[in-house]
């Protein structure tokens, strides 16, 4: 059965944030999990290696992102 | 002569000088070193004598005031250099700058951390010369680099730093060396001691070293007789090695030290 992406970047992201209960509209940086910028880069690198998908640097470039659009990048990049 | 004349008379000179840096650059830049240390002996400031002996209290009042007139020196070699470059490009600055050999041919993966020492502003066209792909990171753009230099902002927010980290890495793990500078980092950054004061180091170089595995090698930049002499140090893997390099290097040459890293260990602005 495929592994849930949303479940398992949760599990991720609680590694690295004290944040109690994040949702996918939740930010990754400012306003949100506020994490920092090498924190961002661990979270993609961990996704990379959980997914096995090779993810753009040009994601990091888009508008400030939320959990649900890490998802939705991976999913697609799974597709 | 009040203060402000007499900057605006030095400030004159300095122009004159970064227009000279064109055709004569050995002989403006020399005559830059003079005008700072004169300016350094006149005014009795940048840097005053107490600052340099609070960061290298073994040297006595005379030798402190000969290593603030060369830091003054370095100051306005420096200051020539990126108001020449603003003004009229980097042409003129690559006929003066070379790289040792080890250092020119050296392969990637390679991170290549810089400190604001020397002529640090003068290190992008000795990159351009490198056998490898080099990738460096500058606040600002000072110039357009060609041959196998290319040049990223660092600035931004968290997210778009995070771009930068990321396009960083992928450059080492394709073989490539990437430049970042190390100190002067304004508020955030790992705390180290060097002089026996405070110095922040920027923590990207760190991380890339950790996920990529390239060794971070000091790199510095120095004013000699015939122009800029770009030279390696050994490998360091912590902030804290790091902050132990940069302060051997001060000891060894304490009037490399800009004004910019003395003010920041001494938390003046």
């Amino acid at each position: 059965m495929p592994e849930d992406v949303t479940v398992a970047i949760y599990e991720i992201l609680r590694a690295r944030t004290r944040h109690a209960a994040p949702t996918p509209d939740l930010l990754l940086g400012r306003g949100g999990l506020d994490l920092d910028s090498i924190a961002l880069v661990e979270v993609l690198l961990a996704c990379e290696e959980r997914f096995g998908v090779s993810i753009a640097p040009e994601m990091f470039e888009a508008p400030p992102l939320t959990i649900g659009d890490l998802r939705d990048r991976i999913e697609a990049l799974r597709r | 002569m009040s203060s402000e004349q007499e900057s605006r008379s030095f400030d004159g000179i300095g122009k004159l000088l970064s227009n000279l840096a064109v055709s004569s650059p050995r002989a403006a830049y020399s005559m830059a070193g003079k005008l700072g240390a004169l300016r350094n002996r006149v005014t009795r400031r940048w840097p005053r004598v107490d600052e340099v002996q609070s960061l290298f209290p073994l040297l006595d009042a005379h030798d402190a005031a000969n290593v603030a007139a060369r830091i003054g020196a370095l100051y306005e070699r420096n200051r020539v250099l990126v108001r020449s470059i603003q003004r009229h490009g980097i042409d003129p600055v690559r006929s003066f700058v070379s790289a040792s050999e080890p250092l020119a041919s050296m392969k990637g993966p390679r991170i290549l951390a810089t400190f604001h020492v020397g002529a640090v502003n003068a290190l992008g066209p000795a990159l351009e010369r490198f056998a490898s792909p080099v990738l460096a990171f500058r606040q600002g753009r000072l110039f357009t680099p060609r041959g196998s230099l290319e040049i990223q902002s660092t600035e931004g927010d968290e997210q778009r730093r995070a771009a930068t980290l990321h396009r960083a890495l992928l450059h080492l793990r394709e073989g490539g060396i990437v430049v970042v500078a190390l100190d002067v980092v304004p508020d955030l950054g790992t705390e180290t001691q060097c002089l026996g004061h405070t110095l922040r180091l920027a923590p990207g170089a760190f991380a890339l070293a950790r996920w990529s595995g390239a060794p971070i090698i000091p790199i510095t930049a120095r004013w000699t007789a015939d122009g800029v002499r770009i030279d390696a140090g050994e490998a360091v893997s912590t902030p804290d090695e790091a902050a132990t390099w940069l302060e051997r290097y001060l000891l060894e040459s304490p009037s490399e030290l800009t004004l910019g890293l003395l003010r920041m260990l001494l938390g003046v602005s």
